[in-house]
């Protein structure tokens, strides 16, 4: 290759044929589809190594007390001998986490241990890479809290270290074997591609996804598991690594129960999970332990999730994340929306605002787990509940809420375009299918009523809209349109739940108990609804966003004529604080109907 | 199908038609030939610069407050 060449003359842009882009942007992606985005991966990690190479080339410090020199020729020796096994060390997430974590490092946005110890991990790459490829190398490489650790292959367990230590230990590598000196005692000698667990060596676990089908890592050990600052191994007791691979068995059967589209998922394609635990302790989180995960594009396939409590919700979190992990590695080769990074757009999944970016990340995601669902109908082993057809039929609305906004709101490039016309498609095709009418009725009460309470929890009118709305309604006139909404969620309240999205996928509730105003509400018992809320509010203020919004839920089922109001319910909550809750209704006649209205109901 | 919103006509675009050279361009190289062996021997790599932008921007981990799940 001559180094004076640039790499326009040399190389040819990655181009993706039509038909596998549109795979991928319906929202599913044959095996073909999906290794081309890997491939573009492959790419990506290659172009990030090459950066990190650079700048340790021009800065040989930034490796502190870690030999520069030798890091660079032990990964080519192995990757000339073993390029197979090295190329998949490189993909592996743990190496993508890691690699983007440095270079953030490196850039001033990211922080963690001192940067040698974080930098130097590529000592640890390279010592990975000459262990498979069983080349021979002499290496220092950064020891955390008494433990270095191999990416995607374990953990050496130090003697004598304290857990808050960054030290360079020496390591060699010989035809597979990997021998630390540790300078206090014996050396720790290991064969990593084989070596069970012992005091010395934790190896990373391997979840079984049965004959012929990779094994996938269930990560307990790796520094860069997370998303993006490295944390320490938490390993897992026996009893519950026994309990993932019972999960993941049952998730895998679903799965393989389930048909191709989109919604799908071959569990083989997936790389690793990373269980999900608390930091410190359970009690700051915002919500329940139970159902988080998360994922990064810096790690492909890979996903970190909390246990969840059966097969079915970890088979649904599977296809989840592995939807943000393709959406991912599709925005690695092609830009598809101007990067508006403000926060103020409704996603039916969230607590919070979101901008455009994460709005499209929760469509594509979202189309998954309607696909998912869609799948499930019928399937009673997999869902001895039934939830598939109510859940099938509000994730179909509300993504297709989400793409409507993405498609007059985002600046779309060319593929992103044609990324959101095909997810559409794939929605607007499940939205013609048939379902009982009781479920798509509670369906579409549930999406409402989750956008109306995110609205008062997010949004407010402005002060001179609510000068406004008040001035108007005092003096009779017609209430004025007003302008965009202020996006101002409340700081005080924190993130919520949709508790009554509860109950109308139950569509009913336990009886020998006085009912509460929401299963009033979703019993269709408007009036008394109206009443416990109205009750509620007198009792807790009008700014309880739960309760405001069952009020005008109740009220919109009572007078169908004053639905409008639920499309700007903040209008209505700008007005609370100058009405008493005995001119409610007529207050909201008026919002709705102007006033004529507010004639009438005097 | 729900009825469109304001804008929304742009999305039912035809796309090209089967006959016709139908593939979408990344501004990355296909680096398919590239070894890591020789990944110090690239030329300067077309595309980076926007990697590099996308991944500097600062994350937040999973494992601990505020809250998870963020795409990024």
């Amino acid at each position: 290759m001559d180094p004076s060449t640039t790499g326009s003359d040399v190389f040819a842009p990655i181009r993706m044929s039509g038909p596998l882009f549109d795979e991928i942007a319906a929202g599913g992606g044959s095996p073909e589809a999906v290794a081309f985005l890997v491939r573009g991966e492959r790419t990506r990690r290659l172009l990030l190594l090459r950066e990190l190479f650079d700048l340790l080339d021009a800065d040989p410090g930034i490796l502190g007390p870690l030999d520069a020199r030798t890091v660079w020729p032990t990964l080519e020796a192995a990757a000339a001998r073993a390029p197979e096994p090295v190329e998949a060390l490189l993909l592996t997430p743990q190496v993508g986490s890691w690699l983007a974590h440095t270079l953030r490092r490196l850039h001033g946005t990211a922080s963690g241990p001192p940067l040698w110890a974080d930098a130097g991990q590529i000592a640890a790459v390279a010592a990975a890479a000459a262990v498979h490829a069983g080349t021979a190398a002499e290496l220092l490489l950064p020891a955390r809290g008494g433990t270095v650790s191999l990416p995607a292959l374990g953990l050496v367990r130090l003697p004598g270290q304290d857990e808050d230590d960054h030290l360079p230990v020496s390591v060699v590598v010989a035809d597979g074997t990997l021998t630390v000196r540790t300078g206090r005692g014996p050396d720790i000698v290991v064969r990593p591609l084989t070596e069970p667990e012992s005091g010395q060596w934790l190896p990373v676990h391997r979840l079984d996804t049965g004959p012929g089908a990779p094994a996938v890592q269930l990560d307990d050990l790796d520094p860069y598991r997370d998303l993006d600052e490295p944390i320490a191994p938490a390993r897992l007791a026996p009893g519950e690594v026994r309990a993932w691979q019972s999960l993941f068995d049952d998730a895998v059967a679903i799965l393989r129960r389930g048909g191709t589209g989109p919604g799908s998922l071959r569990p083989g394609e997936i790389s690793r999970i990373v269980p999900w635990h608390a930091r410190d302790s359970a009690t700051g989180l915002p919500v329940p332990a139970e159902g988080l995960s998360a994922s990064t594009g810096d790690a492909f396939a890979s996903m970190v999730i909390a246990r969840p409590p059966d097969g079915l919700a970890l088979a649904e979190t599977l296809v989840h994340e592995f939807q943000h992990s393709k959406l991912g590695a599709l925005l690695h080769l092609f830009p598809l929306l101007d990067d508006d990074r403000s926060e103020r757009h409704y996603a039916p999944w969230r607590a919070d605002p979101r901008h455009l970016p994460g709005l499209l990340h929760g469509a594509y995601a979202f189309v998954g787990v309607t696909g998912f669902w869609r799948e499930r109908i019928g399937d009673t082993e997999a869902d001895p509940a039934g939830r598939a057809p109510f859940l099938f039929a509000l994730r179909r609305l509300q993504t297709r809420l989400v793409l409507r906004t993405l498609a007059t709101r985002a600046r779309l490039t060319e593929p992103g375009l044609r990324l959101v016309t095909r997810l559409s498609e794939t929605v607007d095709g499940w939205l013609r299918e048939p379902l009982a009418a009781g479920t798509v009725a509670r369906a579409r009460a549930s999406a409402v009523s989750h956008r109306v309470e995110w609205r008062l929890r997010n949004l407010r009118c402005s002060e001179g809209d609510k000068d406004t709305l008040v001035k108007a309604l005092r003096s009779g006139s017609a209430p004025v349109p007003g302008g965009e909404p202020l996006v101002a969620p409340d700081p005080g309240r924190g993130h919520w739940q949709d508790d009554r999205a509860r109950l109308y996928r139950l569509g009913g509730f336990e009886s020998g108990r006085p009912p509460t105003a929401d299963e009033l509400l979703v019993a269709g018992d408007t009036e008394a609804a109206r009443a416990a809320y109205t009750a509620q509010l007198r009792g807790t203020g009008a700014r309880d966003p739960h309760a405001l919004a069952g009020w005008l839920l109740a009220h919109a089922a009572l007078y169908p004529g004053d639905r409008r109001l639920l499309a700007r319910p903040e209008r209505f909550a700008a007005l609370l604080g100058t009405t008493s809750p005995d001119r409610w209704t007529q207050t909201a006649h008026w919002l709705a109907g102007g006033p004529a209205a507010l004639g009438e109901a005097r | 199908m729900p009825p469109l919103a304001k804008g929304e006509r742009a999305l039912y675009q035809p796309v090209p038609a089967d006959n016709t050279p139908d593939h979408i361009e990344s501004d990355l190289m296909d680096l398919t030939s590239v070894g890591v062996a020789d990944l110090r021997r690239l030329p300067a790599p077309r595309g980076a610069a926007r990697l590099l932008d996308e991944l500097r921007r600062a994350r937040t981990n999973a494992m601990g407050n505020g809250e998870p799940g963020r795409a990024e």
